[in-house]
């Protein structure tokens, strides 16, 4: 099997776990903030996680087009490169 | 390219793990600082991949600034390690025949052959690792960068090592020769020890002098004649020593050497800027000259009281003087001029120069006449037309000519057995191991400020 063959599965593998973690994440730092547990550590724990889990969509939407702007400024500069990866998303 | 693609994709698989362990629902501090930082150095990798090229097009450029050349390192360490071989090969057969005669004597030429051997291999090293970076630089960089874009920094420190080894190999090992020669030049051919006379030349009736030649004497000893810079600017690169002692400057044309306003004077109270070291600046006028063009100078005894030139063109010339004592027009050309008219007021008209010639000289390498004609007091106009049969040859070639560049200057003391002994085989080994130490620590230094995102972190 070609490297960036098994390397592009595992970059969609991985994609796809995130956006399932995130929603996961998310929902757990939710039941946490929200469960009737007189804490204010649990409820930080959880406020924590939620926004953990925004900043990782955060990132996982915006991944690919800073990937693609970067391959783009380069090639622009005059490089021969790879080319821009397709986007990943679900 | 395609370990390119291979470090373009793992530093984006290395992003997507960031964003993996940002999403993770585990609160565990030490876990979670692992997602910026792997999100980081996925930009920096994928900005390296796709940069690389820029990269090395910019070292290539910087080397080319800096004079390196590889084809011509390669030629010239190839060439180097022929000769050495061939020295070895037949010193090695010599001293086999001496020690049938005189054994003491094959034992230094024993020691002789150790020292070029050690520096045939200090030129074997240098020769192959420039085949190695040369014909390898893109394998070797991309392999580098691949390295660095394996996820969780395995192995980050390696990669950005064999990279940083190959971009310093690459820009600076072309470099070497002018290393060499650094180290090889005596001490008084450094440029500290050098001053720069410059300035413009006159005449002493305040005419530019525009071509020409100069030179200076000190302790007997001429330093010249160097080519006039155009637009008549003197440039002299003397040994700064000459600078305290008392000199003169000549105007060295048509094998007369003229005097000028410095004679038998201690340069360096005179020089005009002293704000910058090691220059000189200096304005020269010249005794005695009406005019000088390539290989052609006309002057007079004694000076005129007054010069107008009123015409120049390609094969004339035409100029006013007044003499007030009996005197004589000095006319020194090279063979390659060959006089149509002299005519003195319109009047005098001399078509045949050959029963005014004085005497013949040899300027370095360029014959030529001096023709004198005898004038009474008064105010003449003179034109002369000439015409040149070959514009070749005219002025001495370049190498009877004092170097203008620095570079040029030779040491004083070459053909000295010792220098050359050691140039050939001490320096090289030293230098050899000098410099790749010198690169090395470098490219370590580089390593380092690859390997560690401290320094290049773009999220807190």
């Amino acid at each position: 099997m070609d490297i960036v063959q098994l390397i592009r599965d595992l970059i969609g593998k991985v994609v796809i776990i995130s956006w399932m973690l995130f929603l996961l994440t998310w929902i757990i730092g939710w039941a946490i903030k929200g469960s009737p547990i007189p804490s204010s550590k649990i409820r930080r724990v959880g406020q924590g996680l939620i926004e953990d889990a925004i900043w990782g969509a955060f990132w996982v939407a915006i991944g690919t087009s800073i990937f693609w702007l970067i391959s783009y400024i380069s090639s622009a500069i005059g490089n021969v490169l790879p080319k821009p990866p397709v986007p990943e998303l679900p | 390219m395609h370990l390119l693609l291979t470090s373009f994709y793992l530093s984006i698989l290395t992003f997507y793990l960031g964003v993996f362990i940002y999403a993770l629902p585990i609160p565990i501090t030490g876990l979670k600082r692992w997602g910026p930082r792997l999100i980081n150095d996925a930009f920096f990798i994928a900005i390296l991949s796709t940069t690389i090229d820029s990269i090395i097009g910019f070292a290539d450029y910087l080397r080319h600034t800096l004079g390196g050349n590889w084809t011509y390192y390669i030629h010239a360490v190839r060439g180097l390690i022929m000769y050495r071989t061939t020295l070895i090969t037949v010193l090695s057969i010599l001293k086999d025949y001496i020690l049938k005669v005189v054994p003491g004597v094959s034992r230094l030429l024993s020691i002789g052959i150790n020292i070029l051997t050690a520096s045939l291999y200090a030129l074997l090293l240098m020769y192959f690792l420039a085949l190695l970076v040369y014909y390898n630089i893109g394998v070797l960089s991309s392999l580098g960068i691949t390295l660095m874009a394996i996820p969780f920094r395995i192995a980050r420190s390696a990669g950005a090592f064999l990279l940083s080894f190959t971009l310093v190999l690459y820009l600076a090992l072309p470099l070497y020769p002018n290393f060499v020669s650094i180290l090889s030049v005596p001490l008084s051919h450094s440029f500290l020890d050098v001053t720069v006379i410059y300035g413009n030349i006159v005449t002493d009736l305040g005419y530019r002098v525009l071509e020409g030649y100069v030179g200076l004497e000190v302790e007997n000893k001429y330093i010249g004649p160097a080519k006039l810079a155009p637009n008549g600017h003197m440039l002299l690169i003397v040994n700064k020593k000459y600078l305290d002692k008392p000199s003169t400057l000549y105007f060295d044309a048509s094998s007369h050497r003229f005097y000028t306003n410095l004679t038998n004077i201690i340069l360096s109270n005179l020089c005009l800027n002293r704000s910058t070291l090691n220059m000189c600046r200096i304005d020269v006028a010249v005794k005695g000259l009406l005019y000088y063009r390539k290989g052609m100078t006309i002057h007079m005894t004694p000076q005129p009281q007054f010069l107008e030139i009123l015409e120049i063109e390609s094969n004339s010339i035409s100029f006013k003087v007044k003499l007030q004592s009996n005197g004589s027009l000095y006319l020194s050309i090279v063979n390659q001029y060959k006089i149509n008219l002299i005519s003195i007021n319109n009047t005098i008209n001399i078509d045949d120069l050959a029963k005014y010639r004085a005497y013949g000289w040899i300027w370095y390498n360029v014959p030529g006449n001096t023709y004198v004609i005898p004038l009474t007091p008064g105010i003449y106009t003179i034109h002369l037309k000439f015409e040149v049969s070959s514009l070749e040859g005219l002025e001495p070639s370049t190498d009877h000519l004092y170097p203008i560049n620095i570079y040029e200057l030779q040491p004083e003391t070459v053909g000295d057995i010792m220098d050359i002994l050691t140039y050939t085989s001490y320096v090289e080994v030293i230098s050899s191991l000098l410099y790749l130490s010198l690169l090395m620590s470098t490219s370590y230094g580089l390593s380092k400020l690859l390997g560690s995102t401290t320094r290049l972190r773009l999220i807190p």
